[in-house]
């Protein structure tokens, strides 16, 4: 009975998701198929595909875009899979992040859920719906990137390779569905659901860059550092994928359990009241604004922050500046 | 249909509901009255088994309120006070989509209740506005197969108009010999609807009967206009806010003192006589005063 009517419900949000998840699709699988046969026109011969492979070996452009292996052969696939891949995987990750937050926490939020609640509906089959929702998609744009891989054929993009290309893209979303059902649980807002999963996603980004320059146990904890072990076009190690889609799993059956047990409407944290009283500084104009936009400007600060350090560091390995 | 037995419930450290009783009988209309948070929605929403209760046990229908919420939600159609919609669908296939996950579309129904509350169905739901919500959660409550009706507070928003048809929709299911709880802090629409209310505040039922047993409880309104002066009225026992204006009087008496108070004042000459009869609002009001006026002693 927990999951009476899933099918319906299934259903119910794809009428509602099914544009935005189709303008997800077209965009991510046509970004990684451009790309790919762009790679093979921009560099014409090895010799030119080996100078970039130079470019890629230092501290700042491992911390970016993960260590650079097959670099002795920087084939089409190599280059493909170094450059494109984790930034491709974390934009699926925030899809993921967006769309699950979307369709559990906000609509129990807004008070649409209690009313599908109201109907003979199972405990679980609302969240469950948009769990198979969201994970069928990656699911798809995972495929069609292989597919799309395959088909398009550039040279040093194996079939195997392309496959996992696929693979590793759509592991990425599934952890990240896990991830986010689990602390939609915990909130009590999609604000503070979004904001806390994009805080993981981040601060797995930053666990993978500094495990990637100095540790490699660090990267392996972090699943975007573990999903680049991959190796994917070089060495094509499907092992990560199998361990990401255990956790998966394993996250899903925490939050089913979690799901089961709370309240409509609560989160399992409880939310601190706010302040009672306005401020001094909020009640004037300047602290008013600055106080709406707080978020935003520490964000924007941290983010340019971290662009500044990346590039002075890379600037400061090749002597131009001190 | 419903049973509630000393519920209770806790959010964090907050007691939303201390030990709510109550009972729902079959073809009855049952008024669930109190102020804003006093734990209305709550005790609804743990017999809709969305929430769960800290301790004590509430069936429908026999059943589990929580561990058998699907059996219980097939015979059960629920109205709340704010209705939320899905922006992208027009109101027409929302009312078929509730309907079809509790069963089946009665469309002769459905349309006839389209038709009585003016809805245009084919409008997209984000650009109703609040009262349209609400009557797409009526008519999928109305038009649907249901044993039981909870209805949250579900005239807020509503014209007199609607609020009219509303009424006749509930009559119509008593008729049928289907059972009401209906919350609300609209007392006239109670008075006028309900067999038996219960009067709930800071998380307690602090009064439940019929209507009739509850005016026991209440005071008459009296304006007299006597031949001689009546000053001394004031002094009986039960009566209250003795005003005296130009030889007219006018006070309250308690109700099951008034046989009391009726015979002594014939002695005065009567001349005019009104009497009000007592209204929930007083008796609601009442229980109110009270409570903020032992707070304040």
């Amino acid at each position: 009975m927990l999951f009476h009517k899933l099918l319906e419900l299934f259903f119910f949000k794809w009428r509602q998701t099914r544009i935005s998840s189709i303008i997800w699709t077209i965009s991510l699988v046509g970004v990684s198929l451009l790309t790919a046969s762009a790679f093979s026109g921009m560099y014409q011969n090895q010799q030119e595909r080996q100078a970039i492979a130079e470019t890629m070996e230092n501290p700042a452009m491992i911390a970016m875009v993960g260590p650079g292996y097959g670099i002795e052969d920087y084939t089409n696939g190599a280059m493909m899979a170094h450059q494109m891949l984790l930034f491709t995987a974390i934009v699926l990750a925030i899809m993921s992040i967006l769309l699950v937050a979307k369709m559990t926490r906000k609509e129990e939020e807004e008070g649409k859920y209690e009313l599908i609640r109201s109907l003979p509906v199972g405990r679980l089959s609302g969240l469950s719906a948009s769990l198979i929702l969201v994970s069928l998609l990656n699911v798809a744009i995972g495929l069609l990137t292989a597919i799309g891989l395959i088909a398009i054929d550039v040279e040093g993009m194996d079939i195997q390779g392309s496959i996992l290309y696929g693979a590793t893209l759509a592991a990425a979303g599934l952890i990240f569905t896990g991830i986010t059902a689990i602390i939609s649980q915990l909130m009590e807002t999609s604000r503070a659901t979004i904001g806390l999963s994009i805080g993981i996603l981040l601060f797995c980004y930053l666990m993978r860059a500094i495990g990637d320059v100095s540790s490699e146990m660090l990267s392996l904890i972090s699943p975007l550092g573990l999903l680049i072990r991959t190796e994917v076009y070089v060495d094509n190690y499907w092992w990560p994928i199998v361990v990401i889609l255990l956790l998966f799993l394993i996250f899903i059956i925490i939050a089913f359990y979690l799901n089961n047990i709370r309240d409509v409407g609560a989160g399992l944290l409880p939310s601190k009241p706010g302040k009672q009283e306005a401020s001094k500084w909020l009640l004037s104009p300047i602290g008013l604004i600055l106080r709406l936009q707080r978020t935003a400007i520490i964000s924007w600060l941290c983010a340019m922050l971290l662009i500044g350090g990346f590039l002075w560091f890379r600037f400061w390995r090749s002597g131009i500046v001190f | 249909m419903i049973e509630v037995r000393q519920i209770e419930k806790k959010f964090g450290s907050f007691k939303a509901l201390n030990g709510i009783n109550f009972e729902v009988k079959q073809g009855e209309v049952y008024g669930f009255i109190g102020p804003n948070g006093a734990g209305k929605s709550t005790t609804i929403r743990i017999l809709l088994g969305i929430i769960q209760a800290t301790s004590g046990n509430a069936l429908i229908f026999g059943k589990d309120v929580w561990k058998e919420a699907v059996d219980i939600h097939r015979r059960v159609a629920y109205v709340p006070g704010d209705v939320y919609l899905w922006e992208s669908l027009t109101g027409g296939e929302i009312i078929d989509t509730f309907l079809k996950l509790k069963g089946s579309i009665n469309k002769q129904k459905r349309d006839e209740l389209v038709e009585r509350f003016q809805l245009d169905p084919r409008k997209k739901a984000g650009s109703y506005s609040k009262g349209n919500r609400q009557k797409i959660a009526l008519i999928s409550a109305f038009s649907s197969d249901a044993d039981l009706y909870i209805l949250d507070e579900p005239t807020a928003g509503l014209d007199p108009l609607m609020e009219q048809i509303f009424q006749e929709c509930v009559q119509e299911v008593k008729a049928n010999g289907k059972s009401v709880l209906l919350s609300s802090h609209i007392l006239s629409e109670v008075e006028k609807l309900c067999d038996r209310v219960g009067i709930i505040r800071e998380g307690e039922m602090i009064e439940s009967g019929t209507l009739d047993e509850l005016r026991h409880l209440t005071r008459t309104h009296i304006q007299l206009k006597t031949e001689r002066s009546a000053e001394a009225l004031q002094q009986l026992k039960g009566v209250h806010d003795f005003i005296e204006n130009d030889e007219e009087y006018s006070f309250q008496v308690d109700t099951e003192r008034l046989a009391k108070v009726i015979e002594e004042l014939s002695k005065y000459g009567v001349r005019k006589l009104e009497s009000m009869p007592p209204t929930l609002e007083a008796l609601f009001m009442r229980h109110y005063q009270n409570d903020y006026r032992s707070k304040e002693g």
